[in-house]
């Protein structure tokens, strides 16, 4: 990339593909000529206009500016668009084959020449229109607007950040419509032919270029003006005058703007150019400077969109260092491609976790693994839609992104993930596992490099919670050679993901640093404009020291969240008709976070047989969310939602959440709250895994001991304030405090677990016990409550031949009672039976199994989120006796086809039948008056998802429907059919492209057929499905 | 189909669950206490629920002819003092009448969002404290209470008795802000004191009529005796009297007594001039109605009420102690009503007697949440769960 800056700067008036290129600008002269006439006067006015015209001095300022910036960053932007080219030929010509060229030469040449001219002029309008929409790209634009007086040099007079995104666009569609023209024209043609006649355009840039920014109203007949754009209708796009906004925003041809209803024909000349309110002066730093300014999070999409288009030029400037220069490019990326592919396992489904050396599962008990290479086919943000490829997992939507899942595990009440064991790496990471087991902090998805779901006896090992199961997250392991990897991506409602880590091993010593931030603007409206996004982000570093029979590792973690949720949803009304609608009661709405994280870890390997790991860990997380409580009257917000009445005083109460009247008397007066809670969670937890392999058979023993503490201190305050005009006005003096306690658990928790093997039956024996005490601060600490619970668990698994497996287990299931409660309450439990079978082939995996969990005594325990009041917050509801079965399966296939491509299926089913066995009434809000036989809420009778997909060398597409039969939003519906929750399809697609070695461009399409539906009423009001979204991105070794 | 293979699923797991489970226990029987009183209670509600319900709609019937005929008269002539006292007795003579239904927001005069059943009836008729004087007043000004869709479109806050009380007693200035129409664009200032009574007097003719299709809706809802269809059992349907009985403690105690004396945090101003029949001035006399309505529900009238269902459980005690602690806080109340005064001037000249009566109606509250509702095994709404006393 030779640099030359004076060749550099001069180019617009040398190249003939430039709107100024002296011929160009010898025709405007012309015209100027003959407008104004040749005079000394003329000469004289240009000349002083030169002088003194600030707007003139910074488009000539940003000219030199974009060249030298242009030179620097789009050195290889040509090569880029040929080697795009050449990767578009070969795609299709490796997908479809070669086809034969029917036209002459001259016809295609026209063919072509047409083809790209109209490419090239819908992907400027769809820019060009999408600067002036989005409110972000309009920061930049508005350099360019803010001209307040047009010369030709006008169009260069872009932001350099415009730059790229013209650039961006002009390499994807001429890359792309040469590529298509090569690989039907390809036996008579070179791309360099091709690439040297973009010339349909050259003719009309030529003529009318450069009075587009200019004084002279040159106008086209009004039929004409309906095909192409006059220099005229530009100039009015440019015009001061507000009835001229956001219009014409066509280069040549008229007819994008006459289908989006933007088109405007000239008549008269503008009273002047430029924008009202500029972010900027008319100098060169102002210019680039200010569109940085505004906002923290504006901010960051900006920087995120840099580190985007910077990513996609590393990544073009890569490829050309890796092209072999013969003008395919086939060999070095077909070579890389098959390199990337052996590191990587090919699946890219949930595939059941495997233990033992021969890849095989060794369990009594379900437990499935979602891969590496799963999560990033689909690049998920939101764990839920991972857990989706999981049988037998309930989930229910709150937010929209995944911010605060609700998950549980056949049947377990998924209010706030509370009732399944949650860990990370092994390590518990609930806020307070046993004092508040609420997860209201949950790891970014987006760096977990797998998931494990551990169901039945195979959950024994991981406590407290044993009900339902376990979820572990899998972190990114400090690799054994450096190592680096980024991901940016961008995409529907403003939402950027940047992840980047980078990590190795020197000499002993191994160190990871990861970093994750997640953005979005969200996708529910709020009239009042106020947002409704939230901005994530994850930090972790590892360091380690190993030897070969130690590895000593430290792992601290920081993460922090702000978003503007609410848990106010909608009226049953209002969501047919605006599903993605925010209340204006709803605009308070701000939950924010920090988290810290330190682990100290020690694994040895006192013998060959023996492994032992230890691991201290402390977390910390400081929440507070201020948001919609209620009214000062107490009506049940809920129920009003799920009425949605339109007489009695619930209609007002509803016309007043929609912002349609004020809330002036004391009973209207909304009831903002403020819950800060501050949570510790810390513990020492040592395993210990012992092998013996003896003649006749082989045990793999597991000993496990934890000390656990955690505590939570509550500050909820409330405030009363009126809706007057749309606005919150809070009220003077009115501010109550609510709730201030502290309540803390300390637990001991052993398990021991044997995997003891005679031939071809293994037999699974297990025990874990948790002691428990719990105290509460009022005023002073209570009296310590001591709980002891045993779980005995026994397994057993016969290997027919090396491919069916046939187990069946027994286990005790459990969860602790909440703090607070008297000695007498009792915690929940089950005794929980599965019988399965699993087989596993080359090209097939399946899984089925039938479970019942039966419990003794269900329990709720309230959360805000659950719809409890505040009073009740943390208290424990005893319900009676339930029985949770089912089946659950997966079947996996990959077939493989000859000409290398391979086509992955997988199909997962759940059916679970969730009925209480007893009459009783509960305070917990979703169970209330219950019979017999009624059905648990939040549990769908059927489930599964199915995912298909096709893989190529590097290329790979993938379709994923999922589905989620009807379920109730509490278990008492005597009527009342609006607590069903309907049934709900839903299509994902995604595709991957490696481009070169370890370089992926990446698109994901969720919720394809936009599905819209209530998908919970929980804490209070319906809550839509996140509407069909887009996103695209490029990652590198991720 | 999906119901076979739901059903070969839970045949499937059943087998597999019985074949593992030791010896499953059977189901302990649940008994209710009134498991055995089923008739007495179904004669409760049939005979004595839905006929006080229905005798004191019918009282109130008529009474609004009356009052409708006292607006008309009123309407001719609004400058005439003794028609506009007239309509302002009789408004009295309604309320009187109605306030002993507060008690008995029950099935299609409760809530659509609280009770089974419940088709707003009670806020069409009277919604306090949900009424808005200012939009009252946005109302008069365009008078909008003659558009066609007025009354199915108006909001609780605009209509029925309370917001009679506004048209009828409230003083000729506007209660809006300025920055609110009808002072900012100056409609109101615009009207002469004689359009305004003349405005308001119309609107409040309109709302008798109103009133009127709403209680003949009520009566005809309780024509065929107490709604039994609506609940799964007697129980719950006697749940749903014992729900509207706790009006005694959401609305007689905090809201009608505690309120104004400034005991509750949600009061940030001057408390005791927001409340019920502040204009009118007839606080306390809305509160011995009330109670009337409790001694109707207790009485009943064939099976003994309420006190005989506790009789029948074996709670004659509980029966005797609140029958008791009913009668003195009518007598307290009556008391008070004596005295002639405003809640406003009884806050300032007797408070030891107020605070008396609010202890009284404490006790009556606490019996009934508790004792009352343990004996019979009540479920209480949420709403009435937490004690502040």
């Amino acid at each position: 990339m030779e640099f030359d800056a004076l060749q550099n700067i001069l180019e617009p008036f040398l190249s003939p593909s430039s709107r100024t290129h002296w011929i160009g600008l010898l025709v405007f002269f012309i015209g100027c000529f003959t407008a104004y006439g040749c005079s000394n006067e003329l000469f004289i006015a240009v000349w002083n206009k030169l002088k003194k015209e600030r707007s003139i001095h910074l488009d000539i300022q940003l000219l030199v500016f974009n060249r030298i910036f242009r030179s620097v960053a789009f050195g290889g932007a040509m090569y880029a668009t040929w080697w795009m080219s050449l990767r578009v030929a070969n795609v299709l010509h490796s997908i479809v084959g070669e086809v034969e060229m029917v036209l002459t030469t001259s016809a295609f040449m026209i063919l072509y020449s047409i083809l790209l001219f109209v490419v090239e002029d819908a992907t400027r309008f769809l820019l060009h229109k999408t600067l002036h929409r989005v409110p972000l790209f309009w920061k930049f634009h508005q350099v360019h607007h803010s001209a307040t007086y047009l010369t030709p040099l006008t169009f260069f007079r872009v932001h350099p950040i415009e730059s790229i995104l013209y650039q961006c666009r002009s390499i994807l569609s001429v890359g792309m419509v040469v590529g298509i023209m090569y690989w039907l024209g390809g036996a008579e043609l070179t791309p360099l032919q091709l690439w040297g006649v973009p010339a349909f355009g050259f003719v009309l840039n030529t003529i009318f270029g450069n009075f587009r920014h200019s004084h002279i109203f040159l106008r086209f007949p009004n039929w004409v003006e309906h095909w192409f754009i006059s220099p005229a209708q530009h100039q009015l796009h440019h015009s001061v005058e507000s009835e001229h906004w956001n219009q014409n925003f066509g280069t040549w041809l008229s007819i994008w703007d006459k289908w989006s209803g933007s088109l405007l024909c000239s008549s008269s000349p503008p009273k002047g150019f430029g924008v009202h309110n500029s972010n900027h002066e008319q100098e060169l730093l102002s210019a680039l400077l200010s569109p940085f300014k505004p906002t923290k999070r504006s901010n960051m999409l900006i920087i995120g969109s840099t580190l985007l288009g910077l990513l996609v030029f590393v990544g073009v400037a890569h490829a050309e260092e890796v092209d072999d220069g013969d003008g395919s490019g086939k060999d070095a990326n077909e070579d890389g491609s098959a390199e990337s592919d052996d590191k990587e396992t090919t699946e890219a489904s949930a595939q059941i976790i495997v233990y033992g050396d021969d890849n095989q599962i060794k369990e009594a008990g379900s437990a499935h693994q979602v891969s590496e290479q799963a999560l990033k086919q689909f690049e998920w943000n939101d764990i839920q839609q991972v857990l989706s490829m999981v049988p037998g997992v309930n989930t229910r939507t709150e937010d929209g992104f995944g911010l605060r899942p609700n998950i549980g595990i056949r049947g377990a009440n998924s209010d706030r993930s509370a009732k399944v064991t949650l860990m990370e790496d092994g390590v518990l990471f609930a806020p307070a596992p046993y004092a508040a087991p609420a997860a209201y902090f949950f790891p970014m998805t987006t760096r977990l490099v797998g998931v494990e779901v551990f169901k039945g006896a195979s959950s024994t090992r991981y406590g407290p919670q044993t009900v339902g199961g376990a979820v572990n997250l899998l972190t990114r392991s400090i690799p054994t050679e450096t190592k680096w990897g980024a991901d940016a991506s961008f995409g529907d409602f403003n939402t950027l993901k940047v992840h980047s880590f980078i990590g190795g091993e020197f000499s002993n010593w191994g160190v990871l640093a990861e970093a994750s931030h997640l953005q979005s603007d969200g996708f529910k409206e709020l009239e009042s404009n106020t947002p409704t996004g939230f901005s994530r982000t994850d930090t972790m570093l590892k360091v380690a020291r190993r030897n070969a029979q130690h590895t000593v590792q430290v792992k601290l973690g920081f993460a922090r969240e702000e978003s503007n949720e609410t848990y106010l949803g909608l009226s049953t009304r209002d969501f047919e008709s605006t599903p993605l609608l925010r209340y204006p009661a709803s605009q308070e709405g701000l939950m924010s976070w920090t988290r810290t994280q330190g682990e100290l870890s020690w694994i040895a390997r006192p013998t060959k047989q023996w492994l032992v790991q230890t691991i201290a860990y402390h977390h910390y997380l400081d929440r507070s969310w201020r948001k919609f409580n209620g009214f000062a009257s107490g009506v049940d917000v809920h129920n009003l939602l799920q009425q949605d009445p339109t007489s009695g005083e619930g209609a007002l109460y509803l016309s007043i959440l929609r912002g349609q009247s004020d809330a002036l008397l004391p009973e209207e007066y909304l009831q903002i709250g403020i819950n800060d809670r501050q949570f510790h969670s810390f513990g020492v937890q040592n395993t210990s895994i012992i092998e013996h392999v003896g003649e006749s058979h082989s045990h793999r023993l597991e000993f496990g001991i934890r000390a656990h503490g955690d505590v939570v201190r509550r500050q909820h305050t409330e405030q009363s304030a009126q809706m007057i005009a749309q606005d919150i006005v809070y009220v003077d003096g009115t501010n109550a405090s609510l709730l201030d306690s502290h309540v803390g658990a300390m637990a001991l928790a052993l398990y021991v677990h044997d995997d003891w093997s005679m031939n071809n039956l293994h037999v699974f024996p297990s025990f874990r016990n948790e002691t428990i005490q719990t105290s509460a601060d009022a005023d002073g600490w209570t009296e310590p409550i001591t709980r002891n619970v045993s779980l005995p668990g026994l397994g057993t698994m016969w290997e027919f031949d090396d491919w069916v497996d046939v187990f069946t287990s027994v286990h005790r299931g459990f969860s602790p009672v909440a703090p607070e409660q008297e000695a007498s309450v009792l915690p929940e439990i089950s005794w929980n039976y599965e019988l399965g079978f699993r087989q596993h082939m080359d090209e097939t995996t399946s899984e089925l199994i039938f479970f019942a969990n039966d419990y003794r005594r269900i329990t709720g325990q309230c959360t805000l989120s659950s719809g409890c009041d505040v009073g009740d917050v943390g208290r424990q509801f005893t319900g009676g006796k339930a029985l949770i079965a089912g089946l659950e399966s997966v079947f996996r296939w990959e077939y493989w086809m000859e000409n290398g491509w391979t086509i992955p299926v997988q199909v997962q089913y759940s059916f679970t039948h969730a009925t209480f066995r007893d009459d009783f009434y509960s305070g917990f809000p979703q169970f209330g008056m219950v019979q017999q036989g009624y059905a648990l809420p939040y549990v769908a009778k059927h489930q599964g998802s199915a995912s298909v997909g096709i893989k190529t060398e590097d290329v790979s597409l993938n379709a994923m429907t999922t589905y989620r039969g009807e379920m109730l939003d509490s278990a008492n519906v005597w009527m009342d059919s609006t607590s069903t929750l309907p049934k709900l399809w839903t299509l994902d697609l995604s595709g991957n492209w490696t481009v070169v070695k370890d370089w992926q461009v990446y698109g994901t399409w969720n919720n394809v057929t936009n599905v819209q539906a209530v998908t919970s009423w929980r804490p209070f009001g319906a809550r839509p499905v996140t509407p069909t979204a887009i996103y695209v991105g490029m990652k590198k070794s991720l | 189909m999906a119901k076979t293979a739901g059903n070969w699923g839970v045949t499937s797991v059943g087998v597999a669950f019985l074949a593992l489970q030791p010896q499953a226990c059977r189901d302990e029987v649940v008994s209710h206490p009134l498991a055995s009183e089923t008739t007495l209670v179904e004669t409760y509600l049939q005979e004595d629920v839905s006929s006080v319900v229905l005798e004191q709609l019918d009282q109130v019937d008529p009474q609004l002819d009356v009052l409708l005929q006292s607006l008309q008269e009123l309407a001719d002539d609004v400058d005439v003092q003794s028609s506009w006292d007239n309509a302002q007795s009789e408004w009295f003579n309604t309320m009187v009448l109605w306030q002993p239904l507060e008690m008995m927001q029950i099935a299609s005069l409760g809530s659509s969002i609280t009770a089974v059943g419940g088709e707003d009836i009670r806020d069409n008729i009277y919604s306090w404290p949900l009424v808005n004087p200012c939009r009252i007043d946005q109302v008069t000004a365009p008078m909008d209470y003659g558009k066609a869709d007025f009354v199915e479109t108006a909001l609780v806050s605009v209509r029925g008795l309370d917001a009679m009380e506004h048209l009828l007693f409230g003083s000729l200035e506007t209660d809006c802000p300025s920055q609110v129409p009808p002072v900012s664009d100056g409609s109101w200032s615009a009207l002469s004191d004689s359009e305004i009574r003349q405005r308001r007097v119309d609107y409040a003719i309109v709302l008798v009529k109103n009133i009127q299709e709403n209680v003949d809706a009520a009566i005809s809802s309780w024509e065929n005796g107490y709604p039994m269809d609506l609940y799964e059992s007697p129980v719950k349907a006697l749940n749903a009297v014992f729900d509207a009985m706790l009006y005694m403690e959401e609305g007689v105690k905090e809201r009608k007594l505690s309120y104004p004396m400034g005991l509750t945090l949600d009061c940030d101003s001057d408390c005791s001039a927001e409340v019920e029949g502040v204009l009118a001035q007839v606080s306390i006399d809305f509160i011995v109605a009330n109670l009337q309505g409790m001694t109707l529900l207790l009485e009943g009238k064939e099976s003994g009420g309420m006190l005989a269902l506790l009789d029948s459980v074996g709670e004659t005690e509980l029966s005797e102690e609140l029958w008791s602690v009913h009668l003195q806080a009518v007598l307290e109340a009556e008391a008070l009503k004596d005295a002639m005064l405003s809640m406003e001037e009884l806050v300032e000249a007797q408070p030891e007697e107020l605070n008396t009566l609010l202890e009284t109606i404490s006790t009556y509250t606490s019996l009934l949440k508790w004792d009352v509702a343990a004996v019979l095994e009540m479920q209480i709404p949420q709403s009435s769960a937490g004690d502040n006393d």
